[in-house]
């Protein structure tokens, strides 16, 4: 590998640590009602969203009204949406005159977007208007990207507090992280992206006549301020059907740096905004060194597989699906950074990256995101690991467990684990039946293990709540647009309610002072503990369909068989 | 049932905010500081529009530099990739065409097809190596082409960042100018 690769990837992570940490101080801040002084000029707007829609900031809620709201919100976010993209042929902003989304199509873009999945069985720029693209897309970014913040608060909440019944308001915190963090940001980032050459306009399509005199139709749209809010709120979903492979989208070597950087810029802050509201960061620092190690070693993996499995057929390593202005690295390691995170944006196209770096993304999504991973759920999906890590270490040392002074007991642990295999489930399960199903075989474009892969990369990356794909897989069927929308669905709302749950249950807990038999969560034991507990929960229950799919195509890779 | 009247409220009080205040926002911002950037980069004659310089186009002739293949035949509005694996026998098969068509020497970024469908630029490698054909259709020397093609070139950002590379689009533009 060249220097130039090994420069670039240290630097990602120096640069995206050095940000991380700040920008998580500020987030601690917005959290705690402490706006700081940058944003606080945006306070007028807040009050003015209560007060149009009927809210009070000072009512607390218990965990299931918590969750209640939640949900009936994204429900109507649901709603909203399939009408806006069914209705789109009738509505304006529509220059290229699209018409609506058949009602499964609208109903899997709808779901996926609520839930910040952004899987794609469309493409924005043969199938959508400007209006179903920024009214109901861009909003969706947003809103699923702080619904996940919530839900960090929720968590802090539950830890913090004493033997109380109230968790939080859903309504504060959703609006506060949309106005004082995601907004600005998106701002910022959308305007430097503009500079670099995405664009945004609202331009019918252009009609040019190439050099050689071939009439050419060059898509437009108001791109740029979809794709901040896509990278930053780890949504990834494209304004292009290629998504940030497309020029338009991402135009240069810094956009490409920028974008990276902003798909883990949050995950990675929420972390040590954790350790700040929970007031002690070293609580943060062991589950981001943690997260760190597992980051590291998989891209590692990762690389190696791309730049030494060259088919024996071919000359080199295969650039098929690579933008050359990126190169190997930066598609590679974007391949890791976006399935760590729930981003699920690509600048290469996932299926044709050697398959055990193919097996790296697809590992990434199986043990839920929790590296770093998705804006609120990487890490409350990681708090469910962290809550069945304190448990094994407590079955070592045969004590009760607790977390932060709050005992885990049997009813933690049980939706812990719900929250952990219902996702588990719905893949292994969802992937089985289809591989031996009409509907789902007659979408597959490779023979052979691939194939497998292709199926199984599909449920993972909805039941992940990705949105990544091997996108060769024909996804845009009736049936398969239903089921798909409902592992989504179910798999991100199972997981909420089991972290709102169990912080229902630990806020009503005393706390228990810390003696010499506690185990300390703050230590670097405990990181190892915890990436051993990531490992051997994703390994043993995919093990097996990882060998059938992406390990099986890496030895016919090697010997150069085809199908 | 409260929420859900505060969620209908909310949801349309956000839609206007995120859904059309930032966008539209942004889009004044940029029309203004980026003026070109924003509107996709184009390229006129006195004429039409003759394409974008993000947007890579399809060129068989000659006397042009060719751009990467396109598994979608340079179909701008409807980009795409082959997403095809190593175990795939189509691949296989289109490879060997790609390489019977430019010779064995041919550099590793004309032979795949790019992520887009619609990559504009090419190896300076490549460029290299097309310059003999381009060279021989216009009477040109390959010194001039080699000359045109590093004024051309785009290093490195930062020196570390993204792939050395030439702009097709731009490159053929420039050729055409020098008749």
């Amino acid at each position: 590998m060249q220097t130039e690769a090994i420069f670039y990837n240290v630097f990602f992570v120096i640069v995206l640590l050095s940000l991380g940490y700040p920008l998580g101080l500020f987030i601690a801040r917005i959290f705690e009602g402490d706006i700081p002084k940058r944003v606080s000029f945006l306070k007028p707007v807040e009050n003015l969203i209560y007060r149009v829609s009927g809210i009070n900031p000072q009512t607390k809620f218990s965990a299931p009204t918590y969750f209640l709201h939640l949900l009936t919100f994204n429900l109507m976010g649901l709603v909203l949406l399939i009408l806006i993209l069914m209705g789109q042929g009738f509505l304006p902003l529509n220059p290229q005159s699209v018409s609506g989304l058949d009602f499964p199509l609208a109903f899997n873009t709808a779901v996926s977007f609520i839930t910040n999945t952004n899987w794609q069985a469309y493409s924005g720029e043969v199938s959508l208007s400007y209006f179903s693209q920024m009214v109901g897309l861009t909003t969706q970014n947003f809103l699923s990207a702080s619904t996940g913040l919530a839900v960090i608060m929720v968590v802090v909440n539950g830890l913090n507090q004493k033997s109380e019944k109230i968790i939080g308001n859903f309504w504060v915190d959703m609006v506060r992280m949309n106005l004082y963090l995601l907004l600005p940001l998106a701002c910022i980032l959308a305007l430097i992206l503009i500079g670099q050459g995405v664009i945004q306009n609202f331009s019918p399509y252009i009609k040019s006549l190439t050099l050689e005199g071939i009439e050419q139709v060059i898509p437009m749209g108001p791109a740029a301020s979809q794709i901040a809010i896509k990278q930053l709120g780890t949504n990834g979903g494209g304004f292009f059907g290629v998504n940030s492979a497309h020029p338009f989208e991402n135009p240069t070597p810094f956009s490409n740096f920028l974008q990276m950087l902003s798909i883990l810029l949050i995950p990675v802050a929420q972390v040590f905004a954790f350790g700040k509201l929970v007031k002690n960061e070293r609580q943060g620092f062991s589950i981001a060194a943690a997260m760190s190690v597992i980051f590291i070693v998989l891209l590692t993996f990762s690389l190696w597989s791309e730049f030494t499995t060259i088919p024996s057929w071919a000359g080199d390593i295969p650039l098929e699906g690579k933008e050359l202005r990126f190169g190997t690295n930066e598609s590679v390691l974007w391949s890791v950074v976006t399935t760590a995170a729930s981003n699920g944006s690509v600048n290469a196209m996932h299926s044709s990256l050697s398959p055990l770096s193919g097996l790296v993304a697809l590992f990434n999504m199986m043990t839920g995101e929790v590296v770093f991973g998705g804006v609120g759920s990487g890490l409350y999906g990681m708090f469910l690991y962290v809550i069945l890590t304190v448990f094994v270490a407590g079955l070592m040392v045969g004590r009760t467990p607790e977390y932060l002074g709050k005992r885990i007991e049997a009813y933690e642990i049980k939706l812990a684990m719900i929250g952990i295999l219902i996702p588990s489930a719905l893949i292994l399960i969802g992937a089985g039946v289809a591989s031996v199903s009409d509907w789902a075989l007659s979408s597959l474009s490779h023979q052979g293990p691939h194939g497998l892969s292709e199926i199984l990369y599909a449920f993972t990356s909805t039941s992940g709540n990705n949105g990544s794909a091997f996108a060769g897989f024909n996804v845009n069927t009736p049936v398969i647009n239903i089921v798909l929308g409902l592992c989504m669905f179910i798999s991100r709302f199972i997981v909420i309610y089991a972290v709102i749950m169990i912080s229902g249950s630990l806020v009503a807990k005393k706390y228990t002072p810390v003696t010499a038999g506690t185990f300390p969560t703050d230590s670097y034991l405990f990181s190892i503990l915890l990436i051993g507990v990531v490992f051997i929960v994703g390994a043993l229950t995919f093990f097996p369909a990882l060998t059938l799919g992406p390990i099986a195509e890496h030895f016919l890779t090697i010997y150069g068989i085809t199908f | 049932m409260s929420s859900i009247l505060i969620s209908c409220r909310s949801l349309l009080a956000m839609t206007l905010l995120l859904g059309v205040l930032y966008p539209l926002s942004i889009t004044v911002l940029g029309k203004l500081v980026f003026p070109i950037k924003s509107q996709g980069s184009l390229f006129y004659t006195k004429e039409h529009i003759v394409g974008s310089e993000l947007i890579a186009q399809k060129f068989s002739s000659k006397g042009y530099f060719w751009s990467r293949p396109s598994a979608v035949d340079y179909a701008s509005h409807s980009a795409g990739a082959s997403q095809k694996s190593a175990t795939s026998s189509e691949l296989k098969k289109i490879y060997q065409e790609r390489v019977r068509l430019y010779g064995a020497e041919v550099p590793n970024d004309m032979i795949w097809a790019s992520g887009s469908g619609l990559d504009p630029h090419i190896s300076l490698e490549s460029a290299k190596f097309q310059a003999s054909r381009v060279a021989e259709a216009r009477n040109m020397t390959i010194k001039e082409l080699d000359d045109l093609i590093e004024g051309l070139a785009e290093d490195r950002f930062l020196g570390f960042m993204g792939q050395p590379r030439v702009n097709v689009l731009k490159l053929n533009r420039i050729i055409d100018n020098k008749r």
